[in-house]
Formats: C-alpha cells, structure tokens, sequence
C-alpha cells in the first residue's frame, strides 16, 4: 500500500516538473531572440573625409559645367552661382576680355582630369577642397583648384585658381580616403603664419630684394617676372619721365589653408595690386596689354592710368623646425579694372 | 514458495517497476516532447527572418542615428511616408553635415530598436541657429549628401554594407527654406532579412537526446540493483549468493540489524556462543557438518530466517545436513511464518535472547541482512561428503515419508522433527 502510494506521488511530482518545463518551453517557441541593442559608441570620434572622391568629382564637374556655359556664352553674370572669391573676379576679368578679344585665354583652361584632390576631415563651415589638375592639352602647368563650402546650405563653390609655377614642388597630402586636416591662418609653429606669409609676400612683391622679408622666401617665377616687367615699364617710364608706382596688399580672409602630411600648410590668398601710371609731358596714359585694353573698353585716357589686378598665390610655408624658406608653388595675376584717373 | 518470497521479490521488482513503468515514460515523454519542440523551432516556430520594425514622427526633419540602419542586417530597405504634399527627401550624409543642416531645428531621433516591430524615438533640437542666406540650395541640390531621394507622399530608399553606415535624414518639406518649420506626419518602415537566425532548435535536440538517453538507462541500468550493478566478481556466482545480493535493505533491516548487532556483539563479548562456533568450525573441518535447522531455512527462505524463524528453531542436532527439498511441506510452513511475522517485532528482543542463551550458532544478521555463518553454510552444503550411514538414513526416511505423505500433508511438520530426532 505505501508502495502504490509513494509511487503515485512520486509519478506525480515528476508529472507536474515535466509539465511546468513544458509550460516553460512553450513560452520559448515562436520567440523571435533578444531585439539587437544600438552599440554604446554609435557617436564614432574617428576622423571621417567630409566627401568622398566621387563626391569631389560630381562637384568638380558640376564647377566646370557651369565654367563652360559661362565661357561659350562670354558671360560672367553665370558665374556666381558656381565661382566665388578672388575665382570669381579674375574669371569675369577672363570673360569681359574674351568678349573685346573674341576669344578667352588659354590661361583660364581647367583640365578637368586631376592628380590628386585634398579632402578635409574638418566639421563646420566653411570648408575648402583642394584640388591639383593635371597639365592642359597644350603643355601649361597644373591648376590648383580650392572649392569652398561656406555653409551647410550652400554647395561648394570655386573660390581659386592657381597656375602652379614650373618646377615648383608641391607637399605631400594626405589621401582623400583619409583626409587631411585644413589649416588655419594663425598656425603657429610655422616659418611665419599663413595671414603674415601673405602679408610678407606682398611685401616682398612690392620691393623685392630690398623689402625686409625678402630672406623669408624663397626665389619664383612669379616675383622674378613681376620685378622684370615692372624694371622694363620703369626703363619706359624714365625715358618719358613718367613715374610708375604698383601697390601690393593682401586681401583680409580670402585666405585657405590645407595642412600637409609634413605639417607645413598650403596657404592659397588673394593679393591686390594696383599699378599706377602716370605719363610724363602732358601724354596720356594707355594700356599697356591686350587685357588692360579689352578692361578699358572706350574710356578716354588721361595722364594717368591705374589698373587693379587680383592675384592669386599659393605659398608653402614649412615648419619652423624646417630650417626651409616659404616657397610660392602658383599664381595667378590678372588686371581686373582699368581706369584713368 | 511464492509467500516466502514476496517480500523480497516485491522489493527487487518495485525499483524495476518504477525504473520502468514511471521514470522511463517520463523520461520518453519528455525526449519527446523536446525533440517535438526542437522540430517545431526549426520549421513553424522558427524566428522570422523578415523584420519590420516602424516609426512615427511629427517633425520636419527625422535623423536616423548612427548604426541603426545595419542594426539588424547589413541590407535594409527604409520606407517613407508623409501626410503631406510637399517633397519628401531621403538622404545619407555624415552626421556633422546633417546636424550642420538642420542646425537650430527641433527634429526626431530614431534611436534603436524598442522591439521586433517598432523603432524608438526621442525628441531633440539641434544645436546652432537657422541662417537663411542668398544662394542656399535645397535638401536635394546639396553636394554633402553621398545619396539623395525624392518623392511626394512616400519614397523608398535601400541601404547596403557599402553605405549603411551613413544616418539618414528625412525632410518633409524639402523644398522649403531653412527657416521653415512646417511639419507633418511621417511614417519610417524599415525592412531587414535577418541572415543569421537564433537557433533554438539544436538545444531541444539535444536535450531530448539527452532524455532519450536518461529513458534508455532507467529502464536498464538504473532499473537494476546497485549491488547488482556493482558486483560482478565471483561471490554472485552462487545462486544462494545471487539470492543474498538481492536482499534489499529495509528501514526493517537496518532497525533490526542494528539491534541484532547489539546483541550479537553483547553476546561475543560474554563469550556465550564463541566456544561453540569455535567446536562447529572444528566439526566442520571433520566432515562431519552440523547444519542448524534454522541455517538451512535462512539459505531457503533469506529473508525469513532474519524474521523469526531462525529464534524458535532452536535445537540443534548434530550430524551430517541432508537437505530433502520433497520432505519440506511448504504450506505449514509459509502457515507458520506468517503467524510469526506477524508477532515478528514484539517476538525479536526475546528471541534474540532466547539464541544467546541456546547457545546457537545463528549470528543476527548484519545491515545487508546477510550473516558470515549463512555464507559458509552455502558453501558446505556444496561440498558436504555423505556418508553410507546418511543415505541409509535417507532412504529409510524417504521410505516413511512415502507412507507418512499418504496420509495427509499436514503430518509433513512431523516428519520434518522426526529427521531431526533420527539424527
């Protein structure tokens, strides 16, 4: 009898412990497993490029769409949705020519292949891409491309071209996988900051070999032509006894930047110059280039007679530990008014 | 024959049994089970592959937050719909260029996955202030976005390895300056095929086998005795010996073989039955085996010879054991032990006295239920060397019992004390 009855609890306790895991089993079917959880670092700190290469060439190609429209047509007012800073004023300068001569210069030619584009990995606004093309179908030296963001609710726009001066060297960058980092025009640790490179590059345009920070740079073709042009108006001035006198002054925050891989920055700005004639013995001043002209249009000559250029420069300036001169890489100078005073 | 043994063959049967007929079919029943469940994970219960998963916003702007669009799988299919007319845009961009894009707007995060099928969401404006300036370009003209998509009322944008890293961003109005703030209802759906499903099948499988295993030995090797599963040796050869193994341990048998030793060691150390086993084992080594009564039956009946029977049958005779299956008369005597057995507990103390003082050879058995002097009798009764006298007296016994069995079987009793008396 105890037997029967110790058997029955016993069936029945193991009953009930094999229902409840059933019961507890059931509760597992049809489960779908945990809902993936969001990792904890989804705000990634990691440096990302702020376009990718296509993004650069859609941009790129959408700039010199627009340049080409511009160009066919010779006119300038379709720049401005495209172009912008010192870009801008030297393009109109191109188109307002090219309407007088009939056709642009071969200077304004954009390869639209490039070597290498430099992508920033900065956040905020505004941005700049630089981008070097490769040589032009008739042999002229690259162009460095700067494209500027100013804010998020504005597309890139192209804000310089720079012929790169021949044999210059340009630094090494980062690859746009990577990006590099912009610069800033306070850098420290430099030859000189990028705002005082410009502002001593000015100078040195202004007087050459005897401005003060002369030692600063190193020798170019851009200074050295701009010093032989000015020694031959001068010759032509004395004979006439005539005096000439060009200002140079760098224009405040049309500056950009863009960190090497060594450290220096590449510093692309904008530097205005005028350029004052006056003619001796009561003659009258005239242009003295086929730009200068198409700039001067019908206007009545006077004595006198100032031309403002827009130039562009693009000066490596190395780290101070360096021990190397600040060298200017490109330039681009263009007359962008004319007028007798 | 079949009374004398139940006890011990109920016990030996009852582990069986319940090995067998309870344990086994529970154990089946749930490898069953388990396996059933196993089959069913992996087919009709098995996770669905196909997660939709929703959310519900009410701001112009809606930003997915970083990593949520590979959440679940690499591949996601994101589904827009708006309740307004206005552009609906879907675009990838960096984080920094889309907070640099809705800069001072209030917006809706999608954070995560709140479960299968809905998307969590969170309030939050983003830092800066709304700059409206000429030239500004929409949602859809703007160079910062590595993919853009446009439609009225519902777009549908897909997202792989390649470019789910980037966060969406939903505009409402796309077309709308940046000022604007206009809202309206937005409905995300996003749509992932899940590639690596939990699997909760091959667990059951394994624990129904598991069960199936446990079914298998409870119904053979746990169903059997642990003594008998222990020992395989020559001491279970004997039948008398495997009789013994079978002899299950009892509350009865422990209470009793603790008392019996009690007095057994009381009595060995009085001295009172050490002589005479001494003289029995001399005998022994003479051939000429004095087999106590109680001895032979204890070898027959096991169990019954700890229960009583071995305390009455006190005379011993000496003289050659002739054990005559045919002379025992096992009604009177199954009769007489249930009588006893029912008197068993009260009957014990004295009993055991009564031995002591008889100076018999019966040793109260110990916990196994079992005593050294059963044992050995086991063995003698292989070996006993008869002698012409014994089978004279065997033949004449036979001869009477023959005439004595005419008469009646209950005269059996009787002829069991005639032999002793004989001898």
């Amino acid at each position: 009898m105890s037997i029967n009855r110790n058997s029955t609890r016993n069936f029945a306790v193991r009953a009930l412990a094999a229902l409840a895991a059933i019961a507890a089993l059931g509760g597992m079917a049809g489960c779908d497993g945990p809902v993936p959880k969001m990792a904890a670092s989804a705000t990634s700190t990691a440096k990302t490029p702020d376009l990718n290469v296509d993004q650069e060439a859609k941009i790129r190609a959408d700039i010199l769409d627009a340049l080409k429209q511009a160009d066919d047509a010779k006119d300038p007012s379709k720049l401005a949705e495209v172009v912008e800073g010192p870009a801008l004023a030297v393009r109109t300068s191109q188109l307002t020519t090219a309407q007088a001569t009939g056709s642009i210069t071969k200077y304004a030619t954009i390869p639209s292949d490039i070597e290498q584009t430099v992508i920033p990995t900065d956040t905020g606004w505004p941005r700049s891409v630089f981008t070097i093309t490769t040589t032009t179908e008739d042999r002229q030296t690259q162009r460095l491309l700067v494209m500027n963001q100013s804010s998020a609710h504005q597309n890139y726009k192209l804000w310089g071209v720079v012929r790169l001066l021949a044999g210059a060297q340009l630094p090494k960058f980062a690859v746009p996988k990577i990006g590099a980092s912009m610069g800033h025009a306070d850098d420290e640790g430099l030859v000189a900051t990028p705002a005082d490179a410009v502002a001593h590059y000015a100078d040195v345009l202004a007087n050459g070999t005897n401005s003060q920070y002369a030692s600063e740079f190193a020798d170019d073709d851009f200074r050295s032509t701009i010093a032989t042009t000015t020694a031959t108006v001068q010759q032509g001035m004395e004979a006439n006894r005539g005096t000439q006198t060009q200002t140079f002054s760098a224009e405040p925050d049309a500056i950009s930047i863009m960190r090497s891989s060594d450290g220096g920055d590449l510093v692309v700005a904008q530097i205005n110059s005028e350029w004052t004639r006056q003619a001796g013995e009561g003659r009258e001043s005239l242009p003295a280039s086929a730009d200068e002209t198409a700039l001067f249009g019908g206007a009545t000559a006077t004595s006198t007679l100032k031309v403002t250029y827009v130039n562009v420069v693009a000066l490596y300036v190395p780290q101070a530990s360096s021990g190397a001169k600040i060298q200017a890489v490109g330039a681009e100078r263009q007359p962008v008014k004319v007028e007798a005073l | 024959m079949v009374g004398v043994m139940t006890d011990k063959e109920r016990k030996n049967p009852r582990r069986a049994t319940i090995m067998r007929g309870v344990v086994t079919p529970i154990f089946g029943l749930l490898a069953v089970t388990f396996i059933a469940l196993g089959l069913l994970n992996a087919t009709e219960w098995k996770p669905n592959a196909q997660v939709e998963a929703t959310a519900v916003s009410d701001t112009r702007y809606t930003v997915t937050d970083p990593g949520l669009l590979s959440l679940v799988d690499d591949d996601v299919t994101v589904d827009v719909s708006s309740s307004a007319s206005t552009k609906l845009c879907v675009v990838s961009g960096l984080s920094r260029d889309i907070a640099g894009w809705i800069a001072g707007h209030d917006y809706t995060r999608l954070t995560g996955l709140s479960s299968w099928s809905s998307i969590s969401t969170a309030a939050a404006k983003a830092t800066g202030s709304v700059q409206s300036q000429d030239g500004d370009v929409t949602l859809e003209q703007s160079d910062m976005w590595a993919a853009v998509t446009c439609g009225t009322g519902s777009v549908s944008v897909k997202r792989t390895a390649d470019d789910n890293a980037l966060p969406l961003l939903i505009d409402t109005n796309a077309d709308a300056a940046a000022d604007n703030n206009d809202s309206a209802k937005l409905t995300v759906t996003m749509h992932w095929t899940r590639s690596t499903l939990p699997d909760y099948a091959t667990p059951l499988y394994f624990i129904g086998g598991m069960c199936a295993l446990a079914a298998v030995l409870s119904a053979s090797l746990f169903a059997m005795h642990p003594s008998k599963r222990r020992k395989k040796g020559a001491d279970v050869e004997t039948p008398a010996a495997r009789v013994r193994e079978e002899i299950e341990i009892t509350i009865p048998h422990l209470v009793f073989g603790a008392v019996g030793s009690f007095f057994g060691a009381i009595a060995s150390m009085l001295h009172l039955g050490g002589a005479k086993r001494h003289r029995r084992h001399a005998r022994r080594a003479a051939g000429t085996t004095p087999q106590p009564e109680d001895t032979r039956l204890d070898n027959a009946t096991g169990v019954a010879a700890t229960t009583g029977v071995g305390g009455v049958a006190s005379s011993v005779a000496p003289g050659p054991v002739v054990v005559d299956v045919g002379a025992r008369n096992l009604v009177a005597e199954q009769a007489a032990q249930a009588s006893e057995q029912a008197t068993d507990q009260t009957a014990e103390p004295e009993r055991t006295e009564e031995a002591s003082a008889a100076e018999t050879t019966v040793e109260e058995p110990d916990a196994a239920g079992r005593t050294a002097e059963k044992r050995e009798s086991a063995d003698e009764e292989a070996t006993t060397v008869i002698t012409p006298e014994d089978f004279a007296a065997y033949f004449a016994r036979v001869a009477a019992e023959e005439a004595a069995s005419k008469s009646g079987a209950d005269d059996a009793g009787d002829d069991h004390a005639n032999d002793e008396g004989k001898e």
